[in-house]
């Protein structure tokens, strides 16, 4: 990484996370906020280093995640491989307790 | 979402010729405001009365939501079945006339919101990713331009194709016979000849090492009611080169494409102070922008200046505005359009639709007799 220049601020703090000292600040978060341990795509710091340019609700940003297949690793791909998940849920601020985890081989 | 990774016929009589005539009493133009929602439902919404006139259903699982629209406003060209089909819908009575299977046999083809129509409403066109699908890996092939008849109906197959640039997203056509494609770069594409010219450079542009490469996003189409394309970007402008992001400038810009001619302008618009998903022109006046994400913004580009900031209830990705400029409507993530004043930006109405419109355009039909 020392040979490498950060360009935008989002870089920026992603170099600053990956430095030692700042791992306990991190580690210090154990707090789960409402569902965003496994669902919530907005989990990360936006273009200002905070949350509030983040989409809000998470309810909001959905399926906007799931059917661009645009965050495949917090929310189901439904534009390849689980284009069923959003059945009977046309709402996802309504409804978004229907939604369902993705369980392999039916379990 | 994320932006860090940083769109007239005998059948008007029963859509009602009272709300016609009380709509638009200075002119026999209609318009329509169309957005899709899941699970697959195309609204028309008068935009006289900001009423749902009709939901058609959509054939096929749910795709993006893309919406191209005929020119004469009667017809929108639906991206359907996870991005591969397109279905041409007619608004007034929600017939199917076109459809495009763009998969075939082991090839699986996404369009990511590419579609277009030309403007003499003749050809439709698409950005296809294609992956063949083997038995033990998948085979990535080369995206290309698909030209299709739009007379050709239902089951159309392309008529020309051309190699493209990978990472297309939104696409629009140009009365002068091109493409507009927004990638890592702005280009355009002869639909005759194949012929690809630079419009805007972005991931190649040269503006030496005191600007930052800018990030753009083209993700809505939703130009119709100034006839342009609009690609948004965010840069920085460093004060040496040393590159400190403290005290470095940070700008929205854009890349502008008139539509009549292709030709584009590039500038810097206002400070980079919030995030911005799509930005739209006042058909008024083109140095008035408006903006949509957790906010609603107007936007004054010859003074560089933000004029108004209206806190939304959520996020709202989208945003079209009507023929005379004075409405503004704000759409997609979820299932509500709201609508403001643009000269206040004050809510003054909204439109609930029966699913989210998640990554949906925006569109606005306009029928002239």
């Amino acid at each position: 990484m020392k040979h490498l220049k950060s360009l935008n601020k989002k870089a920026h703090l992603i170099n600053q996370a990956v430095s030692p000292e700042d791992v306990e600040d991190v580690v210090a978060m154990q707090t789960v906020v409402g569902c965003t341990a496994t669902t919530d795509p907005g989990w990360e710091l936006d273009p200002f280093g905070g949350l509030g340019s983040l989409c809000q609700p998470m309810e909001s940003d959905l399926y906007g995640c799931a059917d661009a297949c645009w965050w495949p690793a917090q929310v189901p791909d439904t534009m390849n491989s689980y284009p069923d998940w959003g059945e009977g849920v046309a709402k996802a601020d309504k409804d978004w307790r229907k939604l369902d985890g993705i369980f392999e081989d039916g379990e | 979402m994320k932006l860090n990774t940083l769109v007239k016929s005998s059948l008007l009589a029963p859509m009602g010729i009272a709300a016609l005539m009380s709509a638009a009493p200075a002119s026999a133009d209609q318009e329509y405001l169309l957005t899709v929602t899941r699970p697959g439902q195309l609204h028309v919404i008068d935009m006289a009365t900001n009423k749902v006139e009709r939901s058609c259903d959509i054939p096929g699982k749910f795709g993006s939501g893309s919406i191209a629209l005929a020119p004469n406003g009667k017809t929108a060209y639906v991206l359907s079945n996870m991005t591969e089909d397109v279905y041409g819908i007619s608004i007034q009575n929600c017939d199917i006339t076109f459809h495009v299977a763009q998969s075939e046999g082991n090839i699986r083809v996404k369009s990511v919101q590419s579609i277009t129509v030309s403007t003499d409403g003749t050809e439709l066109y698409t950005v296809q990713n294609p992956v063949r699908h083997l038995p033990d890996r998948f085979e990535i092939l080369e995206p290309k331009l698909a030209v299709y008849k739009i007379a050709d109906g239902m089951g159309a197959k392309p008529v020309r194709s051309f190699p493209v640039e990978r990472r297309i997203t939104k696409i629009a056509a140009t009365e002068t016979g091109e493409v507009i494609l927004g990638g890592g770069d702005v280009t355009a594409i002869n639909t005759q000849t194949g012929a690809v010219r630079m419009v805007t450079a972005l991931q190649n542009w040269d503006r030496g090492p005191l600007w930052a490469p800018p990030d753009a996003f083209a993700m809505h189409s939703q130009g119709e009611q100034t006839n342009e394309y609009l690609m948004p970007y965010s840069t920085a402008k460093f004060e040496d080169e040393s590159m400190n992001m403290e005290t470095a400038q940070w700008w929205w810009g854009m890349s502008r494409v008139n539509l009549t001619t292709g030709e584009a302008e590039r500038m810097e618009t206002v400070p980079f102070q919030f995030i911005v998903f799509n930005f739209l022109t006042d058909p008024r006046d083109s140095n008035i922008l408006y903006g949509s994400f957790n906010t609603l913004s107007k936007h004054d580009i010859s003074k560089h200046e933000t004029l108004i900031v209206h806190e939304m209830p959520h996020t709202y990705y989208n945003l079209n505005i009507s023929g005379d400029g004075k409405t503004i409507y704000v759409g997609g993530t979820s299932s509500d359009i709201s609508i403001h004043d643009s000269e206040t930006l004050d809510k003054i109405g909204s439109i609930q639709l029966s699913g989210d419109m998640t990554t949906s355009d925006l569109r606005v039909a306009t029928i002239r007799d």
